[in-house]
């Protein structure tokens, strides 16, 4: 599937919220009784969906430079890093300012989870589902 | 003063051939006398006149993107016949009259004929002294083999003589027999280069190349009907017959504008639904579509040539040398067996390894597909696995219930809303015509025509030689089974996928017999690849890469939304940016060019060809004017010559389109062909409460640029279908969600839909 922005943007809400919000609650319900943080991992699928809506520009002009304007899975996988990274970051901002501090293992695992999902979902079962959605760019709407 | 001008159309890769009076101007806007459109193109972009001296001068008018003449950027210069003018994504050869032509073959000009001893390839070439010879790029007269040096010689006049001078070369240069530094040369002498003989003799008027320059007015692409019928025989020699009323078929109601059912008593009849024209594969993925939302087969009649829905299609793959291991070039999604493009074809080939035990080879493909196109090259199907998958397919869904062998003659619409269409059955028991009525049709009859260069289909009519001179899309197994056993030169024409293709073989065969060297005739150099916005493509050796034929996004991406929202002229302008003759990036084809070349096996040459004529031996030549500062011409003589430029998607090549399109008037697109809504469908045609709809390549400028391939028909089908629900055709309900979940369960386990 080559994304166009506005696939990019509907696909990002409808996962992050399809797929996020269970695994998420999965985690947070672990990670609340493991380490008694039980709200940090909703402000990371927060943050990956806000943010993620302004990568989604900057990976649309960066496709503009590719003959084929295609988004190839290495771009997925490479945009995911550093997404990944990227909210690490702000969570130390955050962890700075006094908030609660996520060790990079705990991190790793909840958005990978997520990010494999979503990775796999793209590519199997939104297909099915959705029949359009290739041929609208990850358009649904 | 009258000028010819040349191009290969982007959009199409029809060549486009104008004779004009001076002066003109070129530009992107139809004001201009010739209308390049393309946003690389300015809307004036520059000026071709005549000069005081009776010479034809082009000059930039303050464009955008300049202009080059002969892949040389330039504010103004003076052309000679044969120049390339590169405007944009256009390369046009321009051919100055013919009585101009002779004059400006300059005074003193020599033919030098040379031949290369081990393999008897020659070659005439007009030069004027002085000149150089050597193996490099940058001389005048190239020889390429290790014996001959870079600079090798030099060939100068003084006072009345000819004189050769040595240039340090690495083996001598022998005037006959004997070697020397330098030694006046006159008619009758012999001089030898490493393994090439040479002889200058003076260019006298006469000489072959005077002939005059055909003015050509026609478009070259035009096959006539008795040729093709000879190409396309294996088919069904009616295919090609123009749809003439013989003893009364199709019936002489078929005159009237609409057609009234009553006067159709008599001829055998039946009625459907669906009908679907064509039976190849965009019948076939319109028809697979139709069933998973809900058509019954009983509604649904496809009518065609071919038994299998990939008849020809295979047909194609197999003479332009895909044989069944081969990959296409093809996305792993393409898939016209499987309307969710899930499984992939990749997901199915890594499947069938693990499950056989090849963990190796499937571990290489999930590679592919993570890596694919920049870390490693596009992941392709097989294409027996592709065919053996639609087999599957059609099973499935009942294909041979709902498809009948014929020939489509002529369709027309009906006094009572809906559609008649004319057809004789190909069933040898049961010849028959017919007529059918349906509520809605489809029509799908793929490519009309083989394209044949001008010259090479003017020499196959003067001679009647079909083995020397082919076409890459027909039989032509004959010429690698005789290069094997006796070795020999092939020509090969056009630098797109098809001409990978046969080098791929050839380069395969030269391991059976290395006596094999290959002549490639381009009409331009390719130094850099088109571009578009903040892209372009990348060249090597003159060829010029893209993993499909389109840039990727012209399928799902951004491209496809912005040309369906362009208008007409603008999409023609988008198709001829993103348009071009390319061929696919793969590794081994990247290899065997530049092993070729290297090795010497593989020589690229540059040049419009004038004509083609038998030579001695029952070899051909090509008589060639090439584009060096000093007009040479040359002759290439070479065994064989295979036409890889292509097939004509030009609609009025297909008897059926245009009969239909002139009996009912209707509209064209910017690039001449259907003219079709976003949903594809035909809006003139329709009838009451009956539609008409068209896919394939016969829609080409439309909204949709990769309409000739898998993934296109489809996006073409599912266009069709929801727009057949929405206009509650019988059973046909919008497929999404948890039904069309269900129906994927339905193709997993090969049930019925
Ligand atoms: C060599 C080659 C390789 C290609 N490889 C790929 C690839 O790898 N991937 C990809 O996506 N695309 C590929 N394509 C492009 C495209 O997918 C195919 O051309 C495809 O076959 C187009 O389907 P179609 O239905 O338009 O035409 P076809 O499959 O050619 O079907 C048209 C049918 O209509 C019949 N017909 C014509 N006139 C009449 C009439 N008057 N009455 C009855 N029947 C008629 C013809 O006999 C033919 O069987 C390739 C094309 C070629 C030529």
């Amino acid at each position: 599937m080559t994304p166009t922005l506005m696939g990019r943007w509907q696909t990002r809400l409808l996962l992050l919220t399809v797929i996020g919000v269970p695994v998420t609650l999965f985690y947070s319900i672990v990670y609340g009784l493991l380490l008694g943080n039980w709200w940090s991992v909703w402000l990371f699928l927060f943050g990956v969906l806000i943010f993620g809506l302004g990568w989604d520009v900057l990976y649309h002009l960066l496709q503009q430079t590719r003959w084929d304007h295609d988004w190839p899975p290495f771009a997925q996988w490479a945009a995911a890093i550093w997404e990944a990274i990227f909210i690490y970051l702000v969570h130390l901002i955050f962890v700075l300012l006094g908030g609660a501090f996520v060790g990079p293992i705990a991190f790793i695992l909840h958005y990978f989870t997520i990010f494999s999902l979503l990775f796999a979902a793209n590519h199997s079962i939104m297909r099915i589902l959705f029949p359009r959605w290739r041929f609208r760019g990850g358009q649904i709407l | 003063m009258n000028i010819n001008l040349t191009w290969e159309d982007p959009a199409t890769g029809q060549i486009e051939d104008r004779t004009v009076a001076l002066p003109i101007t070129l530009g992107r806007t139809s004001d201009n006398a010739i209308s390049l459109i393309s946003s690389e193109v300015s809307r004036q972009h520059a000026r071709l006149e005549e000069t005081g001296e009776g010479q034809v001068r082009v000059t930039d008018l303050n464009s955008t993107n300049g202009i080059l003449v002969n892949q040389e950027e330039t504010q103004s210069a003076v052309l000679r016949s044969g120049d390339l003018l590169t405007v944009g994504p256009f390369n046009i050869t321009v051919i100055i009259d013919p009585v101009f032509e002779q004059e400006a073959i300059p005074p003193g000009a020599v033919v030098v004929r040379w031949e290369h001893t081990p393999d008897g390839r020659t070659e005439d070439v007009i030069l004027r002294p002085p000149f150089t010879i050597g193996r490099a790029t940058e001389v005048d007269l190239r020889l390429v083999s290790d014996e001959v040096s870079r600079l090798h010689a030099r060939v100068l006049r003084e006072d009345d003589t000819l004189v050769i001078v040595d240039e340090g070369s690495s083996n001598g240069t022998f005037v006959n027999g004997v070697q020397v530094p330098r030694a006046a040369v006159g008619p009758d002498d012999e001089i030898q280069l490493g393994q090439f003989r040479l002889t200058i003799t003076p260019y006298e008027a006469g000489f072959d190349f005077s002939a005059p320059v055909s003015v050509r007015t026609t478009s070259t692409v035009h096959i006539d009907i008795a040729e093709l019928r000879e190409l396309l025989a294996e088919e069904d020699e009616d295919e090609i017959t123009a749809p003439v009323p013989v003893s009364g078929f199709p019936p002489p109601a078929f005159e009237q504008e609409v057609v009234d059912p009553a006067a159709l008593a008599g001829y055998p009849s039946d009625e459907t639904v669906f009908l679907t024209i064509g039976g190849g594969l965009g019948s076939f993925v319109f028809v697979d579509y139709l069933t998973i939302y809900g058509a019954r087969t009983e509604d649904i009649v496809s009518i065609g040539f071919d038994e299998l829905p990939y008849g020809r299609y295979r047909r194609l793959c197999l003479n332009s040398q895909i044989p069944l291991h081969e990959r296409l070039r093809s996305d792993s999604g393409s898939t016209p067996d499987n309307i969710w493009g899930f499984p992939s074809y990749a997901v199915r080939e890594m499947w069938g390894d693990v499950t056989s035990g090849r963990f190796g080879h499937a571990l290489g493909l999930v590679w592919n597909m993570f890596g694919e196109p920049t870390l490693v090259a596009t992941y392709t199907p097989i294409s027996g696995k592709v065919f053996d998958s639609l087999d599957r397919e059609a099973n499935r869904i009942g294909w041979s219930d709902m498809h009948r062998m014929g020939k489509v003659r002529a369709i027309r619409r009906t006094t009572d809303g809906r559609y008649v269409v004319a057809y004789s059955t190909t069933d040898p028991a049961n010849r028959e015509k017919r007529v059918i009525f349906a509520q809605y049709v489809h029509v799908a009859v793929g490519y009309p025509a083989l394209r044949f260069l001008p010259d090479l289909q003017a020499y196959r009519e003067e001679t009647g030689d079909f083995e020397r001179v082919v076409n890459a899309y027909e039989e032509h197994d004959h010429i690698y089974e005789d290069l094997a056993k006796n070795g020999g030169t092939v020509l090969i024409r056009g630098r797109g996928i098809v001409a990978s293709r046969i080098l791929q073989r050839i380069y395969e065969t030269r391991a059976r017999n290395p006596n094999i060297n290959v002549l490639h005739l381009m009409r331009s150099r390719n130094t850099q690849g088109q571009r578009y916005g903040l892209s372009h493509r990348p060249v090597e050796h003159h060829w010029e890469f893209q993993p499909f034929n389109w840039p990727k996004a012209a399928w799902g991406g951004d491209l496809r939304v912005r040309l369906e929202r362009a208008g007409d002229e603008q999409r023609a302008e988008l198709l001829n940016d993103w348009g071009g003759t390319t061929t696919a990036d793969r590794p081994d084809w990247r290899r065997i060019v530049d092993g070729g070349v290297k090795e010497g096996w593989y020589l690229i040459h540059f040049g419009t060809v004038e004509r083609v004529e038998p030579g001695a031996n029952g070899r051909l030549n090509t008589v060639v004017r090439g584009r060096s500062a000093i007009g040479e011409v040359l002759t290439l003589t070479a065994d064989y010559i295979i036409d890889s430029t292509g097939l004509v998607s030009a609609i009025d090549e297909s008897p059926l389109l245009r009969d239909l399109v002139e009996h009912h008037r209707l509209d064209r697109n910017a690039l001449g062909r259907l003219k079709v809504s976003n949903d594809f469908e035909l809006t003139g045609m329709r009838s009451g409460s009956g539609r008409m709809y068209a896919s394939g390549v016969a829609t080409l400028g439309g909204p949709y640029a990769a309409v000739d391939s898998f993934l296109g028909l489809q996006y073409a089908a599912y266009r069709i279908v929801d727009d057949l629900a929405r206009a509650k055709a019988p059973n046909v309900r919008r497929l999404a969600g948890l039904r069309s979940l269900g129906q994927w369960f339905k193709w997993v386990r090969g049930v019925k839909p």
